[in-house]
Parts: structure tokens; C-alpha cells; sequence
């Protein structure tokens, strides 16, 4: 299916892999690479999709402290933790050794099975975050899209709602993505609010970038009262996001595409819902494509909307 | 972003999640939350943006298992550290319990808060991965140009995004807009195989802006010329064969009257500390923005790079 996931292990002494390699000999979602800790060796070895870097502590020929800052300048952002393995006899848990990025020191004394335990954990969750929104925290696309798919292939009912601003592009411009960034988390904020009042513990939220989110409801008969408790939260807050003089204005005076100068209504909220049967009669990018459709109608509307198709 | 990334502590005695939170008092940028086992309270505290959430063992009156699978049930694919702090060997070892790691509660408080910074940190890169073009994002972006910088090493910041995307989008819908999305990515990641070298930075900022950090401004034009290159004797393939025949498509505006737009293409910018000094990354930005702005007037593709001496005009 993908490409195994790759733990490179940092081993001066090669114990420390062959145990490695062993745990994960019949996991072909793992892979375990080994890499001596010299310059080229790590040159040759490292690359930024690895998912892993597991130092042996013991037996180490590079000075731990100048290895991982080494590691840390190779790509000076870090998405692979870092974990330091060492026997009990070498304390290099003092503050003073837990250098970013290193996120876990773990005994080569553990059970293997706790330890293989350990470090899937440890992958599982970097992999799941790659998929999160760095500003809300929600889940992005590839989680909406999974979800979905389980949604249809499950045959129940369900909503789904897609929720976009209106002016919200023209707002991040004038007043800066700062500011932008403040009303996406609000609105963040506004779609928690009303899934915990409204809605059941596992219903789904998502990200789908930019000011567009997407709703999956389980009840469908809690779209209504969801909906307009999105509505009514967003349009009883948004003027403090504006300055005063706008506020009284009721507009911003933004660029268009064209480069003029034109008013910009203070924002607002769309929410068009599409049901299970739409998705059971038609493709996913047929379904959206119409949700567009429905969406460039509620644009039209001035101020905010709610369109509850077919219900 | 200065918003607060959070923690949560769920602790029936307390105690340790006053210990958690006096030792993040003084950052502004972590808030520690804190709350018992019990499931109102702490339904009502689970929030969709913890980055890390540690079960106090010792002092928890609920049962380990039993708590994490509501936790896990409520978190519903939103994906923190789920980290139990426990003074019991047995319960450490413990593999029955899926998605939890352990710490020892003999761990200092001061390595503890260490590795929770680390840990939000690494988090935090992986979430500003872009998942359209699995390129990293702003995060990354940052802290690359800011490393150069500290490092006093030579870059050149390309600046590349999509004219008339939003009515591209508009028209023919987020998925042709993810397709192309990954198209540019694709061009970009050739351009620079075939000009650039292996340490060059390819970052996605979002939507259809990207960012290269390139090492050496010598090749950094032939990289730009073969991007344009290959996108706009490309982008045909991403429209209709009516639309293509026309050369031109009718979206509507906000007053519901049609506009026409033609083919979609490329602006890219270039600054240098080749050419510049720069004090702050956020000098570079601004400069950066400027150079852009001003491909943005040009129409058609467009490759701006800005080597004059000279301050930017403000």
C-alpha cells in the first residue's frame, strides 16, 4: 500500500539494532535502518522522511549533545523525534541533556514488547498529527475524506455540513493574517461549542483549510438547531473583530481582484448541508460539485444562511 | 501565532497538576489545564487542541484503561500525547493499554517540562506539513530561514504563487484545485532536483502560495525560468477542451454578474541576502511581499528578482 515507515537507529555498537530489526522483523509497515554516527555516515543514511531517530546512548562514538545539534541543523525544523536509548547506568535524563528535539529517553533494559509498544505509539501519533490544521488543531483533509468514505460505506444516515465566511478574504487582507488567524479559531471555537450543546460525542470536525470547515453529524434531525446556533454565536461576536469605525460603517473599503477599491459587508456565515442519499446516488467530487453550486447561491444571499437541502 | 498551545493534566489528587502547571506559569505560550477523572468534568475540559495529555496513575481513582478508551472516544481522530506518569513498573510495562507511552514518576519536573516542549515542537512541525502537497508549512518555513540567518549562510527566498486561482476554484471545484496544487509541487520538486542541490528548501505556505529557500543565487533563476516553464506548458491539461478553445472562463462575482478570467499562471519573486543585509526574517517577508506585489501587476508568468542594493521602498 505506502512505503514503510522508516526508524534510522544511530548505533556506534550495533546492539541496539539487531534488537530493533528483530521487534519489527514481521511488520512490514516498519522499516529499521542502521546508520554509524560519522558525518557521511549520517549524510548517506538520514533523510526527511524518516518517521524516527533512535540514538544508542551506550557505546556512542559522537558527543550526544553536539550529535543532536548536528541533527537539529540538518533540517532546522524538526518533524522526526528523537529518542535516546540508554542502560540505566547512564543518567542522561538531567535536564540539561534533554536537548530539542529529543522527546523521549527510553531504558534498553525494557520488556521488548513494551518497547515495540513505545515507539508504534510514538509513530502512530506524529503520522496522525501530520493530517491536523497547525491553527485550529482540527483534522484536515485526508481525515475528512476517511471519514467520509466510513460514513457512506456504514449506509446509516448522516449531514454533512460544509461551513465557509463570507468577506472573509478580503477581512485577512485588510487587517492582516494575524487577525484572520484569531476569527479562523474563533470560528474553531463557535463549530466545538455547538457540536457539544447539539450534537452526539462522536460527531466529526474538520478543516478543510482557509475559512472552509466541514461538519459530519450523526442525527440529522439536530442539523436545524446546530446550524442556527453556528449562525447566531458567529453573527452575536464578529463586529469585535472589527474596529469601531467599521463597525458604525457596516463595510471595509478592500480591493477587489481587479486592483479597485470596493465595500466589503462585515462578515458573515454560509452552511449548506448535503444528506446520505446525496452521496449514496452520486461520486464524492459529484456531491461536492453541486455543494458548490448551492454554496455560490448562499453567497448571493447577504448575511448569513443556513441551507438545509431536501429536509 | 501567538495563540496558547495547551496541556492537560487529568489528576483526581491534584497535586501533580499543580506541579504541571507552576512549572508553565512563567510561558506565555503553554496553558496547563487540569482536571479529574470524573466524566463530566472531563468531557467539558477535552478540547480538540491539546497537544499533550498526561494521566497522573498514582494519584487517578478511575481505571487506566478504562479512562484512556474514553478519552480515545471522545478525541475522535484528533491526536495528542497521551503520556501516563506511574511510580509502577508493572503498569509501565503494561502492553494492553493502545496508544498510551509511559514516563517514569521519578522523571525530574524540570525534564519533564523539557520534553514537553520538545514534544509540542515536533508536533507542532508535523501539523504545518501542508496535506495537499505533503510539503512542511509556515512553521518550517521559519525556522529554515531564521537557522540561515543565525547560521550567517548565504539564501536566496523564492516566493511563488497561482494568479486568478480563486476563480479557478470557484469554477471547477477544490478537487481540480487539489489536483493542481500537486501538479505545482511536482514542478517544483524537478526544478530544483534538476538546478538546485539536495539542500535546497521547498515549503508550502498554503492554498497556492509556495516558498523555495534556495542555497546559491546562481542557479536560483534557472530554477525559476523552469518552473514557469513547465507550468504554463502545462496548465491547459487542467482545464475543459471548451474552455480551452475559448481561452477564457465566466465565474461570478459578488454581485452575481459574471467575470471572465483567462488561463490561470505564475508570479514569482526572489530576495537575497546576496544583495541585502536583513536583520529579522520579518524583514525578508516584507521585502519579499513588496517584490511579489509587484510580479502580481505584470500579467502573464513573471519572474521578479529583486537585486537591487538599494532599501525597499516602504
Amino acid at each position: 500500500m505506502s512505503t514503510p515507515k522508516n526508524i534510522v537507529v544511530i548505533d556506534d555498537n550495533g546492539d541496539l539494532y539487531a534488537s530493533l530489526d528483530q521487534l519489527f522483523a514481521g511488520n512490514t509497515g516498519i522499516q529499521v535502518t542502521l546508520t554509524g554516527s560519522s558525518d557521511d555516515e549520517l549524510r548517506d543514511n538520514l533523510s526527511l522522511e524518516d518517521y524516527m531517530i533512535i540514538i544508542n546512548y551506550t557505546g556512542l562514538k559522537a558527543e550526544i549533545r553536539q550529535l543532536v545539534t548536528d541533527l537539529y541543523n540538518r533540517n532546522s525544523y524538526c518533524i522526526t523525534p528523537i529518542i535516546v536509548a540508554t542502560d540505566e547506568a547512564y543518567p542522561v535524563t538531567t535536564e540539561q541533556q534533554m536537548i530539542v528535539p529529543i522527546v523521549s529517553v527510553l531504558r534498553k533494559t525494557y520488556d521488548p514488547i513494551a518497547l515495540r509498544h513505545h515507539l508504534t505509539n510514538i509513530i502512530d501519533t506524529i503520522e496522525s498529527n501530520r493530517d491536523l490544521n497547525a491553527l485550529s488543531g482540527l483534522p484536515g483533509n485526508n481525515v475528512i475524506n476517511r471519514r467520509l468514505q466510513e460514513c457512506i460505506d456504514g449506509g446509516r444516515d448522516f449531514a454533512m455540513m460544509y461551513i465557509d465566511l463570507d468577506n472573509f478574504k478580503e477581512y485577512n487582507e485588510y487587517y492582516g493574517f494575524y487577525q484572520g488567524d484569531q476569527v479562523l479559531l474563533f470560528l474553531t471555537r463557535i463549530l466545538y461549542e455547538a457540536m457539544l450543546a447539539c450534537g452526539a460525542d462522536t460527531d466529526f470536525i474538520g478543516h478543510v483549510g482557509g475559512d472552509d470547515f466541514i461538519m459530519i453529524l450523526e442525527h440529522t434531525d439536530v442539523v436545524k438547531e446546530i446550524g442556527d446556533r453556528i449562525i447566531a454565536s458567529f453573527d452575536a461576536k464578529i463586529r469585535e473583530f472589527y474596529h469601531d469605525e467599521d463597525v458604525k460603517n457596516g463595510y471595509i473599503d478592500a480591493r477587489n481582484r481587479k486592483g479597485e477599491i470596493e465595500r466589503i459587508n462585515i462578515m458573515s456565515i454560509s452552511i449548506v448541508t448535503m444528506y446520505a442519499e446525496e452521496f449514496h446516488t452520486l461520486p464524492v467530487d459529484e456531491v461536492y460539485k453541486k455543494m458548490m453550486y448551492y454554496k455560490k447561491q448562499a453567497k448571493l444571499v447577504r448575511g448569513s444562511v443556513l441551507i438545509d437541502n431536501n429536509r | 501565532m501567538t495563540y496558547k498551545k495547551r496541556i492537560l493534566v487529568i489528576d483526581d489528587t491534584n497535586d501533580y497538576g499543580l506541579l504541571v502547571s507552576n512549572s508553565f506559569a512563567a510561558d506565555e505560550q503553554i496553558e496547563v489545564v487540569t482536571s479529574t477523572s470524573a466524566r463530566n468534568e472531563l468531557r467539558n475540559k477535552l478540547r480538540y487542541d491539546f497537544y499533550i495529555i498526561y494521566i497522573h496513575h498514582d494519584g487517578l481513582r478511575a481505571d487506566l484503561g478504562v479512562l484512556v478508551k474514553f478519552v480515545y472516544r471522545f478525541l475522535n481522530h484528533m491526536n495528542p500525547m497521551l503520556i501516563a506518569i506511574t511510580s509502577s513498573h508493572e503498569v509501565a510495562m503494561s502492553t494492553t493499554i493502545p496508544g498510551v507511552g509511559f514516563l517514569p514518576k521519578s522523571l525530574s519536573i524540570e525534564v519533564l517540562h523539557k520534553q514537553a516542549l520538545n514534544a509540542i515542537g515536533i508536533l507542532s512541525a508535523n501539523r504545518s506539513i501542508n496535506d495537499v502537497s505533503h510539503l512542511p508549512g509556515n512553521y518550517a518555513i521559519d525556522a529554515t530561514l531564521r537557522g540561515k540567518m543565525e547560521r550567517g549562510e548565504k539564501f536566496v527566498l523564492v516566493y511563488i504563487d497561482i494568479d486568478k486561482f480563486k476563480p479557478y476554484t470557484d469554477y471547477y471545484g477544490l478537487y481540480n484545485a487539489g489536483r493542481l496544487i500537486a501538479f505545482l509541487a511536482d514542478v517544483l520538486h524537478k526544478a530544483v532536483a534538476r538546478h538546485g542541490s539536495n539542500r535546497d528548501f521547498i515549503g508550502h505556505v498554503g492554498g497556492d502560495d509556495f516558498v523555495l529557500i534556495l542555497n546559491d543565487y546562481d542557479y536560483a533563476e534557472a530554477i525559476g525560468n523552469e518552473i514557469i516553464e513547465q507550468f504554463d506548458s502545462n496548465v491547459s491539461r487542467f482545464y475543459s477542451a471548451d474552455d480551452v478553445e475559448k481561452g477564457y472562463i465566466e465565474v461570478l462575482n459578488r454581485k452575481g454578474i459574471k467575470d471572465r478570467f483567462g488561463f490561470i499562471t505564475l508570479s514569482i519573486a526572489m530576495v537575497s541576502n546576496e544583495f541585502n543585509t536583513f536583520a529579522t526574517t520579518d524583514e525578508v517577508y516584507k521585502r519579499m511581499m513588496f517584490a511579489k506585489d509587484e510580479a502580481k501587476q505584470i500579467s502573464g508568468s513573471v519572474m521578479l528578482c529583486d537585486t537591487s542594493r538599494t532599501p525597499a521602498a516602504q
